[in-house]
């Protein structure tokens, strides 16, 4: 149909190809709105009115070179003709040149150029017609009918373009009654020319056509019949097909006119009409065909434009910055959110700024490396994040979203997408990571406080539990090479005041076999300086400790050489004092190997911690241990000193035997020959002998109670209590002393040593009861917490403060009272007894008001005495 | 009832218990014939009938022996060791007659096997009754064993 072949709607899509890059790009987008160029009805009027002028101006010229041909020279027609047909072109490809495709910009060229031609052409036969002094007859009428029939169809054209755009059948109906029209019209102007020819004088000297004249006529009949054929029954139609049609019965007509000299003049005319009309037609087809192309394209720029602005809105109100650019770093596209998320006052100055991404936008141009690498890889970028300068050099972060858009080798032409300012997030990730940071440093020296503190902890709990001195200068010095990571191999060293040097104790790394043969006298290289200044010593360079060694002697050097062997060369050195109470009693120092990182000032203020704590239990230790052997010298001291007393005991009774044996001898004797004095002296003799006696039995007692293996069991105390007293009873009975014995707690002791007890503390009693009115004595006693506490009360003479220690001191006695006799040993005995059990013992009393003494015993099978 | 009459041996290191021991013994008429000797060694010697006791006549065998624990050259345990492990001496009834009360000394006298274990009061007087008790036990009430 009438669109066929060059209307094909690729055509349509080949415009937008073809469109100037400001309609692609955002600010030519912005102001393109504006121009009325644009506008669909200035656009149809353009080309209207340029075909108008156009076609008006090749009627004057044709019109001016018309009347000089006829009367003028033919120069000048022929110049009058060029110069219109020239300016026509220049009009046309003016006003056509920016908005149609090359080839319907020639076809629209082509038409115009043959309507303007053709209708001068038709003035022109007119004229002609006029010149050869047509002065009568119907001729008027011919030409009226054609004027007639060519109005029809310019104003049908323009009612099909204006009212039925789309309308073809409408628009080949039209046709169709147009054709007809001008087909009986023509033949009604060949009759007429006909009867005109028969008639008018003008040609009654023309040699007759005749009927071969009248065949010329037959192939035009041919050439419309062929176009009709085309146009309606083939429906193939084209306004070239009929402007071809025409053009066919014109060049025959032409050449049979040529050939006939004699040529009728009608047919001259008939045939120019003809073509004329024909051409007529196919231009205004064209003519109409154009502007129905052109609203088709109206139509489709302005769905174009439409969502265009769709699009342009949301590209520019867009919130994200959108968009392209090429792998080289400039920026095709750019919306106003880009613009001004990187701080430009607007896109174009943005995309022009920009002509290097890499080097004017990215604070780290390695990630755009890496984004063109990935993007290469997976076609598609997401939540890619670029580190960018803004315009004023502060930096931001985006976040894009990209693919990547290839020609059709492949090769990325550009990126496309969109970019979102993520900056706050990204401070706000990265405030977080701080704190993070922050709460993870601190965790961290938390931690690593929480592992000092356990290691000095250790430490302290070693102190309490390692009592070897070695094993435990090991411990420490394993304890600090943990803690202090860098720290590989150490040694710890102790000052020995008796050959004023000082002695390796302990090593890690180094073998003690051999360095503790190592002596350093204080003052002597750095150990010696730290112990003998009290100031730590940390070097981080191993020339400098290298340097150290050359302060010692060969043999000194080859100790610490062979002690090292298999150790790397030292990178680092702390070395602090142990100092106990300002008094230094060693070193301790520890090797770094790690070139990373050397020793710190925390490192050593840690390291001095730990000295000193080190210091005091090393302090410990060495005070243990000197108790410890203080207190074996005292056991000893002590089991000798018993041992001597129970020897000398049992040694002194033999004399007293030998004493007492001979004295009764001499009695016997000698008896009857002593006077009264000698009687007496011999008395005294006797009642010092018996006092040495209790004394030495009174020792051997105590000495028994520390000696003598405890049985524990559990005792009756009221029943063990009630013993006691049965056995004082003739002293009760003797001295009228009146005993009460509250209930008692059961106990599980020595049923022997609590007999000792009670006896020495109620015979005490007894003893001491002096001449009080009111005598009497009271034993009590009940179990708390776990411990049995007793009483025992008298109300006699009592016992000044001054002495209630003294008086559980052996062979202690306080005061001579008249037939009291007492060796002292009694409440020795029970301090010891009571002692030995864990228990405690003490008097309340004053001279003159009875005392009590109070006394606990633990109730468990520890208690008892040593073994 | 009375028995035969029969040797006490002494072995006392100390004259004056010596004497002590011998004149109370004398004075309570038990033993017809003391025999003191001083010391471990000799004490042996007269069990054992070596040297000046080889005479069984002159030296006979004891029916008590009261034997000190301290002594010089053999000690009164050692004494009773050797008497507790001869079989031709073991039933001779030994006393231990002495000033110490040491535990393990008298323990460990029982574990050799002696017959009794005294202790020797300071005072004389109490020293006789003991004596005189001792003798009465084993030459009275005691059955000694058959020759």
């Amino acid at each position: 149909m009438g669109n066929a072949g060059w209307l094909n709607p690729q055509s349509a899509m080949g415009i937008s190809r073809h469109l100037p890059p400001h309609l692609v790009t955002g600010p030519g987008m912005q102001t393109s709105g504006a121009s009325p160029a644009h506008r669909p009805v200035s656009f149809r009027h353009t080309i209207t009115c340029q075909a108008l002028v156009l076609g008006l101006l090749l009627i004057a010229g044709r019109w001016v070179v018309s009347t000089v041909s006829w009367r003028g020279t033919p120069t000048l027609h022929v110049s009058l003709e060029f110069i219109a047909g020239l300016l026509a072109l220049v009009i046309a490809l003016g006003g056509i040149v920016r908005y149609v495709a090359f080839k319907q910009r020639l076809v629209l060229l082509f038409g115009l150029s043959f309507m303007g031609a053709s209708i001068v052409d038709l003035l022109h036969a007119e004229m002609s017609l006029r010149a050869l002094a047509v002065s009568e007859g119907p001729d008027p009428v011919t030409w009226t009918a054609g004027r007639v029939t060519l109005s029809l169809f310019l104003i049908a054209g323009l009612l099909v373009d204006r009212y039925a755009p789309h309308a073809r059948r409408v628009r080949t109906e039209l046709l169709t009654a147009v054709t007809v029209t001008v087909g009986v019209t023509w033949i009604l102007v060949l009759l007429l020319n006909w009867y005109i020819q028969r008639r008018a004088t003008i040609f009654a000297n023309m040699p007759s056509l005749g009927w071969v004249s009248e065949w010329g006529l037959v192939p035009v009949f041919l050439g419309i019949a062929w176009g009709y054929w085309r146009a309606f029954v083939r429906q193939r139609s084209s306004y070239l097909d009929w402007a071809s049609a025409s053009a066919v019965i014109f060049c025959i007509t032409q050449v049979y006119s040529a050939t006939n000299v004699t040529v009728h003049q009608f047919t001259f005319v008939a045939s120019h009409f003809l073509k004329d009309f024909g051409y007529l037609i196919a231009l205004i087809g064209l003519y109409v065909e154009s502007l129905a192309l052109f609203r088709d394209l109206e139509q489709q720029q302005g769905a174009l434009r439409q969502a265009e602005e769709k699009y342009r809105s949301i590209f520019e109100n867009a919130v994200e910055g959108i968009f392209q650019s090429t792998p080289d770093g400039r920026f095709l596209t750019a919306n106003p959110a880009m613009a001004r998320m990187l701080g430009y006052d607007s896109p174009e100055e943005f995309i022009t700024t920009i002509t290097d991404a890499e080097r004017q936008l990215h604070v780290r141009p390695e990630l755009r490396q890496e984004f063109k690498r990935l993007i290469e890889e997976q076609k598609v970028v997401h939540e890619f994040e670029f580190n960018l300068y803004r315009k004023d050099r502060s930096t931001m972060w985006a976040s894009l979203h990209a693919r990547a858009v290839r020609d059709e080798q492949g090769m990325i032409r550009y990126y496309e997408g969109t970019a979102e300012d993520v900056t706050e997030h990204k401070r706000a990730a990265e405030r977080l990571q701080e704190a993070y940071q922050h709460i993870n440093d601190q965790n961290q020296d938390l931690e690593r406080s929480n592992r000092r503190l356990a290691t000095l902890l250790d430490v302290s709990r070693m102190m309490a539990t390692v009592h070897s001195l070695d094993a435990l200068l090991q411990s420490i010095l394993v304890k600090a090479t943990e803690l202090i990571p860098l720290a590989r191999a150490g040694v710890l060293m102790l000052y020995d005041p008796v050959i004023d040097r000082l002695v390796p104790h302990a090593t890690i790394g180094y073998q003690l076999g051999i360095l503790s043969d190592l002596r350093l006298r204080p003052g002597e290289s750095f150990p010696g300086r730290v112990f003998a200044t009290g100031q730590p010593y940390m070097s981080q360079s191993p020339e400098e400790l290298a340097s150290t060694m050359d302060e010692l002697n060969d043999e000194q050097r080859r100790l610490v050489g062979q002690a090292a062997a298999g150790l790397p060369p030292s990178l680092g050195m702390m070395c602090a004092p142990l100092v106990v109470q300002g008094k230094p009693i060693g070193v301790m120092m520890v090797n770094n190997y790690a070139s990373t990182s050397p020793f710190t000032a925390d490192h050593l203020a840690f390291f001095q911690a730990l000295c000193s704590q080190v210091a005091t239990a090393i302090r410990n230790v060495q005070l243990y241990d000197e108790v410890q052997e203080y207190a074996g010298q005292l056991d000893q001291k002590n089991e000798e000193l018993e041992s001597f007393v129970y020897t000398v005991s049992h040694d002194l009774r033999s004399p007293l035997v030998s004493l007492h044996g001979l004295m009764g001898m001499f009695v016997k004797a000698a008896g009857s020959a002593l006077d009264e004095r000698g009687r007496r002296y011999l008395a005294r003799l006797e009642a010092n002998v018996s006092q040495m006696e209790e004394l030495i039995d009174g020792l051997l007692e105590l000495s028994r109670v520390g000696r003598m293996a405890v049985q524990m069991e559990d005792l009756d105390m009221n029943r063990l209590v009630g013993g006691v007293i049965e056995q004082l009873r003739p002293q009760f009975d003797a001295t009228g002393i009146a005993v009460t014995v509250h209930p008692l707690p059961r106990l599980s002791a020595s049923a022997l040593q609590m007999k000792q007890v009670f006896s020495n503390l109620i015979g005490n009693a007894i003893k001491f009861m002096g001449d009080a009115p009111d005598r009497r004595i009271e034993v009590g006693g009940e179990l708390l917490n776990g411990a049995a506490q007793f009483y025992v009360k008298d109300t006699g003479i009592g016992i000044d403060p001054a002495y209630h220690e003294k008086i559980f001191a052996i062979f202690q006695r306080l005061q001579e009272l008249e037939g009291v006799t007492g060796t002292g040993v009694g409440l020795a005995i029970v301090k010891k007894i009571i002692d030995n059990a864990h228990g405690t013992i003490a008097v309340e009393s004053e001279r003159g008001k009875g005392a009590t003494f109070r006394f606990t015993v633990p109730s468990g099978k520890e208690a008892g005495g040593a073994v | 009832m009375n028995h035969e009459p029969f040797h006490i041996l002494l072995v006392e290191d100390n004259e004056d218990h010596a004497e002590i021991t011998m004149v109370t013994l004398e004075e309570n008429h038990v033993a017809n014939q003391v025999v003191w000797v001083k010391d471990g060694a000799e004490a042996l010697d007269y069990l054992f009938r070596r040297g000046m006791y080889a005479d069984p006549v002159r030296h006979p065998a004891p029916g008590l022996i009261l034997l000190d624990l301290k002594l010089p050259k053999v000690d009164g345990l050692e004494v009773l060791k050797e008497i507790k492990t001869e079989p031709a001496l073991r039933r001779i009834p030994v006393v231990m007659l002495t000033t110490s009360s040491r535990e393990e000394e008298i323990l460990r006298s029982y574990d050799l096997g002696v017959n009794s274990y005294v202790t020797k009061p300071v005072r004389f007087t109490e020293l006789s009754e003991k004596l005189r008790h001792i003798c009465d036990f084993w030459m009275l009430t005691n059955t000694p064993p058959p020759r």
